[in-house]
């Protein structure tokens, strides 16, 4: 087991230096750089060109590309060019925000699926079925945001139930204060997670139906309730464990447009001001965070898999 | 000997995307207590198809329907699908082709087995444990209470049709429908496990339909033969009836088709002509008419009727009808 976690660890490596590689290199490819945000009227050419050599920014690429790496090992992610913040704190503040409304949605949106998957496969073709199957296709291709706006609308509009922006009211910082603030992006964040899971867990019972071993067990005087549960439902959550293991980047990148609409204090809405105003520093570190959380979120579900498939299992 | 089954006209069709297609078309059969049954036919026949309806093994798709299917005396259409799980298992189990894919796969042997002594029994999980242990002991399997930890990937596809027969035996049905149980398996392990079949039949006084395309296997282990082809019965008869007197020409050419040790050098084998028919666009008259050498206009046209030849012996056939009368 120790060899297999040393062997997949050693493989994401040069997995990550290639992101940072990409990251890197795409947001030098654009016609823009650190000077642009700096340069006011008042500097001349002569002026310019010093700060440029000052900063670094005359060096060749690759030196460029290595400082900055050296920066990212060293904690240093650097900073914003619009805030002059440092971008390491920024995000310390941010993540929790994010993690705070994803966690939560995500975790309920995937419980959900797995009993309405199982139910919907279950029962394939049945009215029950039809209704989540459907359900599920129409909330698939329904954009996150119109709900979100469908959601200010009438309950925070309309009924005047919620508010509709931010994490907490101005000067109020009660735990009552911050869940008020979060039942309308929690539920548009649950409904945008769902469609999609339930669609997955309900194609895999389905197919798990069909298996040889569920037609042996009914030779054997099985009820297809015990099937459901004893038999099917394990070979349908294994490879679930996957999907959490992928859904690990979305604790940072999975909300951006729910953030964004309710105005949410989270890494989303940092990130589209950053996007917004070509700040580029920012911009490389989320996007290589969330390029090294997918990996590692596929190592995590790799692992658990070997842990938990008898197939698989490995070390015995 | 009376009859354990009495399946009376059984009609199996299923509704698919391309239309209906008539699987079984009017099949009449019984299983007597304590014997074995073969049916024999070339795949596609019908012959698994006639086992599941009796179970009530088949998807929705399908529709079964019957003048009668008396099991003890019971009629098996007039149970309602509750009822009918308590005929399976208990009183009649059925194992199948592939033992690769018949075992759960995230279960242990173990789990697969006390779950079907408890559902019958009513005993703790350790004695549950014993019996399992005892049981797979029986079907031949070595160091039982190790085997029971592991999970089926960790047996050999003969093993695991231990375990799967093991399986059946812990509801001590008192008729095994065995589908081709041997057909995925190695010659040699074939053989063990058609042994073992035959053993525990004779042990327990069940009775056994076995399910081949292998006629060898059926002279060596069954009572009674039926021969099945484009889902009617075309003979069926005694072993000795069969093998020794075959009436059906479709029956004399399966027999034609058993690879013999003492021919085998410098003849070649004999393979029946042409294709098995197609379901969608069945003749209406006998099914094996487009195979057969002999076959006249009104094979193609009329569905023969059957003609006993014997107590035990019969066959659906216009030139043997015309023959006897
Ligand atoms: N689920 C199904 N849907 C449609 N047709 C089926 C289905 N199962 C079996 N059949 C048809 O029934 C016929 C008999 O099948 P089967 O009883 O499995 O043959 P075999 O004699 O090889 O066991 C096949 O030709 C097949 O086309
Ligand atoms: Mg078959």
């Amino acid at each position: 087991m120790l060899k297999y976690l040393v062997k997949r660890l050693l493989q994401a490596v040069p997995l990550l230096i290639l992101i940072t590689m990409l990251c890197f290199t795409l947001i030098n490819l654009a016609p823009y750089d650190a000077m642009d945000a700096k340069v006011t009227d008042k500097m001349t050419p002569a002026d310019i060109e010093q700060m440029r050599e000052e900063m670094g920014l005359n060096d060749p690429i690759p030196v460029q590309y290595l400082r900055w790496v050296k920066g990212l090992l060293q904690g240093d992610l650097g900073q914003s060019l619009i805030n002059r913040t440092n971008i390491a704190t920024d995000l310390k503040e941010k993540i929790p925000n994010t993690i705070k409304l994803v966690l939560p949605a995500y975790a309920t949106a995937f419980l959900l699926a797995i009993a309405l998957g199982l139910i919907a496969g279950r029962y394939k073709n049945t009215w029950v079925d039809k209704l989540i199957n459907s359900t599920a296709s129409i909330g698939l291709s329904v954009p996150t945001f119109w709900v979100a706006l469908l959601f200010i609308y009438f309950f925070g509009l309309k009924l005047d139930l919620f508010p509709v922006m931010g994490m907490h009211s101005l000067g109020e910082d009660s735990f009552e204060d911050f869940l008020h603030h979060f039942v309308l992006p929690y539920a548009v964040l649950t409904i945008g997670f769902l469609p999609d899971l339930v669609r997955y867990v309900r194609s895999s019972t389905v197919t798990q139906f069909d298996e040889e071993y569920v037609t042996v067990q009914r030779a054997f005087g099985s009820s297809s309730g015990t099937i459901l549960l004893r038999h099917v439902s394990k070979n349908v959550l294994l490879p679930m464990i996957t999907k959490l293991g992928m859904a690990l980047p979305m604790l940072v990148t999975g909300a951006v447009i729910t953030e964004t609409v309710f105005a949410w204090p989270g890494i989303g809405v940092y990130f589209t001001t950053a996007i917004r105003n070509l700040d580029y520093p920012v911009v490389m570190v989320v996007l290589v965070l969330s390029g090294s959380l997918v990996i590692l979120g596929n190592l995590i579900s790799d692992i658990l898999c070997a842990v938990i498939d008898p197939r698989i299992r490995i070390g015995r | 000997m009376s009859n354990l089954l009495e399946i009376k006209q059984l009609r199996t069709s299923f509704s698919t995307l391309r239309g209906k297609v008539d699987a079984i078309r009017g099949v009449d059969l019984c299983v007597r207590e304590n014997e074995i049954l073969g049916i024999v036919g070339e795949s596609g026949s019908g012959k698994s198809v006639t086992m599941k309806s009796v179970m009530g093994l088949l998807p929705k798709s399908a529709k079964v329907s019957a003048d009668s299917l008396l099991y003890k005396g019971e009629d098996l259409l007039k149970k309602s699908e509750k009822q009918l799980q308590k005929y399976r298992g208990r009183e009649m189990a059925m194992i199948f082709q592939d033992p690769m894919t018949a075992l759960n796969p995230l279960r242990t042997i173990g789990y697969h087995l006390t779950e079907v002594i408890r559902r019958y029994r009513k005993v703790s999980k350790a004695e549950a444990e014993k019996i399992a242990v005892e049981m797979l002991r029986q079907v031949g399997i070595p160091s039982p209470e190790a085997r029971m930890k592991q999970y089926p990937h960790e047996f050999s596809g003969g093993m695991r049709q231990r375990v799967v027969i093991s399986m059946a035996l812990c509801c001590e049905p008192s008729l095994l429908i065995a589908d081709e149980p041997t057909t995925a398996l190695d010659v040699t392990i074939q053989a063990q496990i058609l042994d073992l079949l035959k053993q525990l039949k004779k042990d327990r006084g069940m009775s056994m339909v076995l399910i081949s395309h292998d006629m060898g296997v059926m002279a060596n282990m069954c009572d009674r033969i039926a021969v099945m082809y484009g889902g009617v019965l075309v003979e069926e008869g005694t072993v000795d009836e069969i093998f020794y007197h075959p009436q059906h020409p479709y029956t004399k050419d399966l027999l034609r088709s058993i690879p013999r040790p003492e021919i085998t050098r410098g003849s070649r084998l004999q393979a029946i002509d042409g294709a098995p028919p197609s379901l969608h666009d069945l003749p209406a008259g006998c099914p094996s008419a487009t195979r057969c050498a002999h076959a006249t206009e009104r094979c193609f046209a009329e569905m023969p009727a059957v003609t006993a030849f014997s107590a035990t012996q019969n066959a659906r056939c216009h030139l043997l009808a015309e023959k006897e009368a």
